[in-house]
């Protein structure tokens, strides 16, 4: 997923609130069903990236394109997988590869046509074919025939280009085996190999229901005319200035959504939503920016409606274990005993937790009793000796540029490793510049980056980041470049595995072993803090979506609803 | 006059041809991945190769850019890499915007800063003349940025005057519109001002005070007019600049411009987007150039094009 400072944003706008219906006075009770209606007013930096499931991929896009569209499965408040569209969890077969899943009856795309098991076949037919330049196909590329699949819709690409011709589907294979229907109501999806973590992609937004026609009738502009099950559907988009949701009203679940609507500010940085907001002109503010963040946590009219909740993030510093001198795991141990982390989450006000190990606390499977690092600098200083740079060693240090934060980070760490005698340099790049420059081979020795995770998984951080049998030379994930033949095997084995608990238990000796070996300072997972006005209510953070809007009201019987612009 | 416009015109279409050019090779040569900025930073090296294949990425640069003049010639200029709204709509969408805060700015710089440029170079090296000085001094060096930010703080955020940000109704272009004007006000003050000191030397307005006409004739009815002609080249060109995209100002008050569309281009590598932005804004300061050259023997009758 993109990461949130990347594209970071506020939320909320200037729509006017519906006059809909009234509540009786006095303060609801949370959850109490009889409030409802009004309008979110949110901002957004820029545009989102598009409304389409199967393009959208980043923190911003995720909970808007999930006010239109819906996928099988959902998350309850947690990370636990619940029934979406599918009437329940899918029967899995005894050998792990066969998923098949019941449809609830009776949801109705917002075009009025109902959702049938064959909207999946094509929806996830239309994320795995090149044309749709979907950035998520990977995830879907274990579904049987999948590969011959899109080599087959390349290959059709290539020839529309010689005939210059529209594109159509002549090579075979022209479906995915592994997608079918087997009646109205039934889908079954067969994998190449067994994966668990399947149920996870399912309940992304790649595998939402598209309905054929609304792509046929927009082709590529699906992306600003959504048709989906969700909540909401989309009435306006002004690109650059504001979106406009209103409630769907054939959503199936009743009394859902609270919301008479969504409008969405597009534009302006985060002191400029900042100001908003406490002007009242938004509701509800995604991320406090720096700047005012002390202020508004000192601020007693401000501190009871701030919300905050760790983001399955894991910043970390990587090692190259193929370039000196991180080619010595004394030197990479040294790194971790010698980088003061409680210090560095002082830096950034304390928006943060320290990080044991690889994975987040909110990932299943997460160890509190990893073994880990202390901050222990004379332990650094006998290791690095030991490695024979008693002396210490220069190194530059790459860090993006575009948010403060990352350098902030970046500036404790050199002085912290100056203690031992490392001298690390600087290098500040653009975003884009370091996301290439890592995924190099040989390329850069240690630089500062992160992960989040896609689906709240072990194997999203274990096996996506520190498998060394998928390191590539370039645009490799492995940014460490990190091989270890144990944890590789351990790490197949995992992928196989189709009873939870042991997979579990796998992961975290990979995980401690991932420790040992110290291709990476394991930093920090940051926290998420967001802001929203007094008469905004039932709102919460989610771990795997951060927000969901579908719950929410405006309580206008509030006392401050009435000092509102 | 037709032959030299046509000229005028060649010329201008080389100049854009020239701009695509260099920027096509500036975009490409950042060390940054276009499709990489497509499929976000966690996309697998596989993906990243499909992608590429399909976006066409995998073309030489020299086929790219032929592509690129081919479509552009038929008025289309791509397809942004990130949203993948045409260039060409993104760009009509977002000109009102720019159009209007432009329009709001350059009408603050003629309205005031001609007036106070009259009145300063008659009132010549008195105190008013030279603290008027100072003050444009002042509002020349005013950073937009932060002019714009001060302001905003103030007079939305403190005072509740105005909205904060964003663009709703037109009180939205209040607030903008002043930050463009002020900024630019004291330079146009100056400029009237020493044109206005040179022109009123001359004998014809030695004689129209001597035939007793009243001051304010003389300054505004005889001198202004020959004072204007360089300040109208200079207003022209600068009207282009603006209409280019007001970069700061729409950036600090969140107007969806021509500007901002073209920062959020640069800050999220969009290829097509950089490349179709950069080519508006030498298009408008092309055609500025060639509507003035055009209307400046028609305003100064002294200027005879070519035959003389």
């Amino acid at each position: 997923m993109r990461s949130g400072a990347a594209l970071s944003l506020g939320l909320a706008v200037l729509a006017l609130v519906a006059p809909g219906c009234r509540r009786p006075s006095g303060p609801a009770a949370a959850g109490s069903d009889s409030g409802r209606g009004g309008v979110l007013r949110l901002a957004v930096q820029t545009d989102i990236q598009s409304l389409d499931p199967a393009i959208a991929y980043d923190t911003f896009s995720w909970p808007l394109v999930r006010l239109v569209y819906q996928s099988l499965l959902d998350y309850d408040e947690g990370t636990t997988l619940v029934p979406g569209l599918a009437e329940r969890l899918p029967s899995i077969s005894a050998d792990g590869r066969a998923y098949t899943f019941r449809l609830r009856r009776g949801v109705r795309f917002s075009n009025g046509r109902e959702l049938v098991a064959r909207d999946f076949v094509y929806s996830i037919e239309r994320v795995l074919d090149p044309q749709t330049r979907s950035p998520g196909e990977g995830f879907f590329r274990n579904t049987r025939g999948a590969r011959a699949f899109q080599e087959a819709r390349q290959k059709d690409g290539d020839l529309a280009r010689e005939r210059g011709v529209t594109r159509e589907r002549w090579t075979s294979p022209t479906r995915v085996v592994g997608l079918q229907e087997i009646d109205r109501y039934t889908l079954r999806v067969e994998l190449e190999a067994p994966d668990l973590t399947f149920l996870n992609i399912m309940a992304m937004p790649f595998a939402s229901a598209v309905p054929r026609e609304a792509v046929a009738a927009y082709g590529d502009q699906l992306y600003c005319h959504p048709v989906g099950t969700g909540p909401f559907t989309l009435k306006e988009w002004r690109r650059g200035t504001r979106m406009r949701f209103r409630r769907n009203a054939r959503y199936y679940v009743r009394g859902q959504p609270r919301l008479d609507g969504v409008a969405v500010m597009v534009g302006g940085d985060s002191v400029v939503h900042q100001m908003m907001f406490e002007r009242g002109e938004l509701d509800l503010e995604w991320e406090i920016p720096l700047p005012d963040f002390v202020r508004i946590m000192g601020d007693p009219k401000w501190k009871p409606l701030v919300d905050s909740e760790l983001i399955a993030r894991t910043a970390y510093l990587a090692l190259n274990c193929e370039l000196k001198p991180f080619t010595d795991v004394r030197v990479r141990r040294a790194m971790n005993y010698a980088i003061n982390k409680e210090r560095v989450l002082q830096i950034i006000n304390g928006r943060g937790v320290v990080a044991r190990g690889v994975l987040p606390p909110t990932m299943p499977g997460y160890d509190p009793h990893l073994r880990t690092y202390s901050y222990d600098p004379a332990r650094a200083k006998q290791l690095l000796a030991e490695a024979g740079y008693r002396g210490g060693f220069a190194v530059p240090l790459w860090v993006r540029a575009d948010t403060g934060q990352e350098v902030r980070i970046a500036e404790a760490i050199q002085q912290d490793l100056a203690e031992v005698g490392i001298k690390a340099d600087l290098k500040t790049v653009a975003f884009a510049t370091l996301i290439d420059a890592m995924g190099r081979r040989k390329n850069v020795q240690l630089g500062l980056f992160g992960w989040s995770q896609d689906y709240p998984d072990p194997s999203n951080f274990l096996d996506v980041l520190l498998r060394g049998d998928r390191i590539v030379e370039v645009n490799c994930n492995n940014a460490a470049f990190y091989s270890n033949p144990q944890v590789d095997d351990l790490l197949r084995r995992a992928a196989r595995d189709t009873d939870a608990k042991r997979r579990l238990g796998i992961y975290q000796q990979v995980e401690q072993t991932v420790v040992d070996d110290a291709p990476w300072v394991f930093l920090l997972h940051p926290l998420h803090f967001t802001l929203h006005q007094p008469w905004l209510r039932d709102h919460r953070l989610h771990p795997v979506w951060s927000e969901r809007y579908e719950g929410l009201w405006l309580d206008r019987s509030d006392a401050a609803w009435r000092r509102r612009p | 006059m037709t032959r030299q416009i046509a000229l005028r015109l060649g010329w201008g279409a080389l100049t854009l041809l020239g701009t695509s050019v260099i920027v096509f090779l500036l975009v490409h040569v950042v060390p940054a991945d276009p499709v990489r900025t497509y499929a976000g930073p966690q996309a697998d090296k596989e993906t990243l190769d499909r992608l590429r294949h399909e976006l066409r990425l995998d073309d030489p640069l020299w086929m790219q850019y032929g592509r690129f003049v081919g479509r552009a010639l038929r008025g289309d200029l791509g397809q942004s890499l990130i949203t993948r709204q045409p260039v060409i709509e993104a760009l009509r969408t977002r000109f009102p915007a720019t159009l209007a805060v432009s329009l709001g700015g350059l009408a603050i710089w003629v309205l005031a800063g001609i007036p106070i440029g009259v009145v300063t170079a008659r009132y010549r090296d008195t105190p008013f003349d030279r603290t008027v000085l100072v003050l444009s001094m002042v509002s020349i060096s005013l950073p937009t940025f932060w002019l714009g930010r001060i302001l905003q703080f103030e007079l939305a955020y403190r005072g509740g005057h105005f909205p904060v940000a964003g663009l709703v109704s037109w009180r939205h272009l209040i607030l903008p519109s002043v930050t463009l004007g002020i900024v630019g006000v004291g330079y146009y003050a100056r400029l009237v001002h020493s044109n206005m000191i040179e022109v009123l030397t001359q004998d014809y307005i030695r004689a129209a005070r001597a035939r007793g006409l009243p001051e304010a004739l003389v300054l505004f009815k005889h001198a202004l007019p020959n004072a204007l002609i360089p300040v109208i080249t200079v207003l022209g060109r600068d009207a282009a600049a603006l209409l280019g995209g007001v970069v700061f100002t729409e950036t600090v008050f969140a107007l969806p411009g021509v500007g901002s569309l073209a920062v959020q281009a640069v800050l999220s590598m969009d290829v097509p987007m950089i490349v179709g932005t950069t080519l508006f804004a030498a298009a408008m300061v092309v055609a500025a150039n060639v509507i003035v050259d055009v209307l400046y023997p028609l305003i100064d009758p002294r200027i005879k094009t070519g035959r003389q």
